[in-house]
């Protein structure tokens, strides 16, 4: 046989196949390391909205259960129903529970992933705890206050957190009580940037 | 006519069906797995296979092996319900979680009675046993030993939660003592019992165990692995210096001295260390190695407790308890 200049030989084509061969082989090792080295997070937090949402369900209206969950470190749980007017666009018009890396509605559409409840009233918060009465806030920021503190999410760590669910016809709590086993520095640190829900201090 | 050393058709085509066979075999071998697989073992391998990559990692000359840190450890937590009716719905513990495995017990006459205590004391032995195993029996260091100015705290994974079926009766609950067991049974597999293979055939006593006393079975368990190391003297001085030498992290097993006051069901083994002197970097590695030692001091020797330790344990299914115990953080997937 007779090769004309520009023909393909057996050995172009193996080549060629060889080399599509290991660019797949790459691409696929590219998209395998990506995984497992930048999605940790939002797959932990996929995996606590899951878990969350499924015992959600699994309750009926009118009945309550608290349950533990492991926190994902430095992200907040929040809530946003229809009477919140700042909220993240990708709940669109139903009230959602969110995961988000901030506590804002900026941080939860951007970054964040939320599940939509059928519920007219979602309310997420950390259940009201007392500041210290000498000033110090977890004996750390040397603050002359005392009172009780309630603020409107719960910010997680990379610890069990028990999570307290009251389901009503059409109202659903998500509260979570302080867990003195939490560090507390950057427990405070998180908390602060939780929208206050109700505070009643007094500056000293 | 071919050349010397040149490659023959055959011999490429052979080659690219190499590489092919071997894609695919990568693409599906947890499909495969799962196929023909119990889901338990494959979790396990999969969390093994994580905990020695980043093992592996932190053996690397690379930022002092702190790159370690971001692979992630692929361990969930197995579920194990057991009930009489054979249903995961009868234990509520694990209302509106997914992936139970159920273990149907039997208990109407004596005989299933004794047969169910089996069971359960059987399950939770291999709960620890697999804990221990799959995490790489304290030989790795998984968790390293925290930056510069940290003080050491214990890390942990939740390797399985057992749960114990609301029709189970108390005549059964009342009966079972998981740490007799693992004194006299074998482990699966192996001519030592699950005492001796947990310690390193090195000692057959075993530490109190609280919460497994025989009439004191809770509703639920976690089994839970945990590692604190104390960071040594010398390599803290290294990393103030600016050195990114990681001295390898790896452990070995030691007997356990003395019976354990606080927590029950512990097998502990200490971290490879040497001390140095001075400094501001060796005083916090010498108050580093104090919370090692408050941490690991129960399971260990003194001298050997400052070193660290790798443990697994049974702990009641709360929050508190938990977090108290694993205080650096929890790892893996619930």
């Amino acid at each position: 046989m007779i090769f004309k200049k520009g023909d393909f030989t057996l050995k172009n084509v193996l080549s060629v196949v060889v080399a599509v061969t290991l660019l797949a082989l790459l691409i696929f090792l590219s998209v395998r390391v990506y995984d497992v080295f930048y999605t940790q997070d939002n797959r932990n937090a996929q995996s606590f909205l899951n878990s969350l949402t499924a015992r959600i369900d699994n309750l009926d209206d009118g009945q309550n259960n608290t349950f533990i969950l492991q926190g994902v470190d430095g992200w907040f749980v929040l809530g946003y129903d229809l009477q919140d007017s700042i909220r993240p666009e990708k709940c669109f018009f139903e009230s959602c529970i969110c995961l988000c890396p901030e506590s804002s509605a900026e941080s939860c559409q951007n970054s964040g992933i939320c599940k939509q409840m059928d519920k007219g009233m979602v309310d997420v918060f950390t259940e009201p705890f007392e500041i210290d009465v000498k000033g110090n806030l977890a004996g750390f920021f040397k603050v002359n206050t005392q009172g009780i503190v309630h603020r409107a999410c719960i910010p997680l760590e990379s610890k069990l957190h028990e999570v307290r669910v009251v389901k009503e016809e059409n109202s659903l709590l998500v509260s979570s009580p302080r867990d003195s086993s939490l560090g507390d520095v950057k427990y405070v640190q998180q908390i602060w940037q939780c929208g206050i829900l109700s505070e009643e201090t007094i500056q000293t | 006519m071919n050349r010397k050393g040149e490659l023959t058709s055959t011999q490429i085509v052979g080659i690219v069906m190499l590489i092919a066979g071997f894609i695919v075999l990568l693409l599906f071998l947890p499909t495969i797995f799962d196929i023909f697989g119990d889901g338990g073992d494959v979790d396990r391998e999969l969390c093994f296979q994580s905990v020695l990559a980043r093992a592996t990692a932190r053996e690397l000359p690379v930022a002092g092996g702190s790159a370690a840190d971001a692979v992630p450890l692929r361990c969930t937590t197995e579920k194990i319900c057991i009930s009489g009716s054979g249903r995961a719905d009868a234990c509520e513990q694990f209302a509106g979680e997914e992936n139970i495995r159920v273990v149907e017990i039997d208990f109407d006459n004596e005989r299933e009675i004794l047969e169910a205590v089996r069971v359960i004391e059987r399950e939770s032995a291999n709960a620890m046993f697999f804990c221990w195993q799959m995490m790489g029996e304290g030989k790795l260091d998984i968790f390293g030993k925290g930056s510069t100015f940290d003080n050491p705290e214990p890390k942990c994974v939740i390797c399985s939660r057992v749960a114990i079926g609301q029709d189970v009766p108390d005549s059964v609950k009342s009966r079972v003592d998981v740490a007799g067991y693992m004194e006299k049974e074998r482990v699966p597999g192996s001519s030592l019992t699950y005492v001796e293979f947990l310690s390193d055939q090195r000692t057959k006593s075993f530490p109190d165990v609280e919460n497994f006393e025989p009439g004191l079975l809770t509703d639920q368990y976690a089994f839970i692995f945990g590692q604190i190391k104390s960071r040594e003297t010398s390599d803290a001085l290294q990393e103030v210096a600016g050195g990114s030498i990681l001295i390898a992290g790896a452990a070995r097993a030691t007997p356990i001295v003395g019976a354990v006051a606080k927590n029950p069901y512990v097998i502990a083994s200490a971290a490879i260390v040497g001390i140095g002197a001075g400094g501001v970097a060796a005083y916090e590695a010498y108050q580093g190695q104090q919370i090692a030692a408050g941490y690991c001091g129960d399971f260990t020797s003194t001298a050997e407790s400052k070193k660290g330790c790798s443990i697994v344990t049974g702990i009641k299914w709360d929050a508190s308890q938990i977090n108290g115990f694993c205080t650096g953080g929890i790892e893996g997937e619930l």
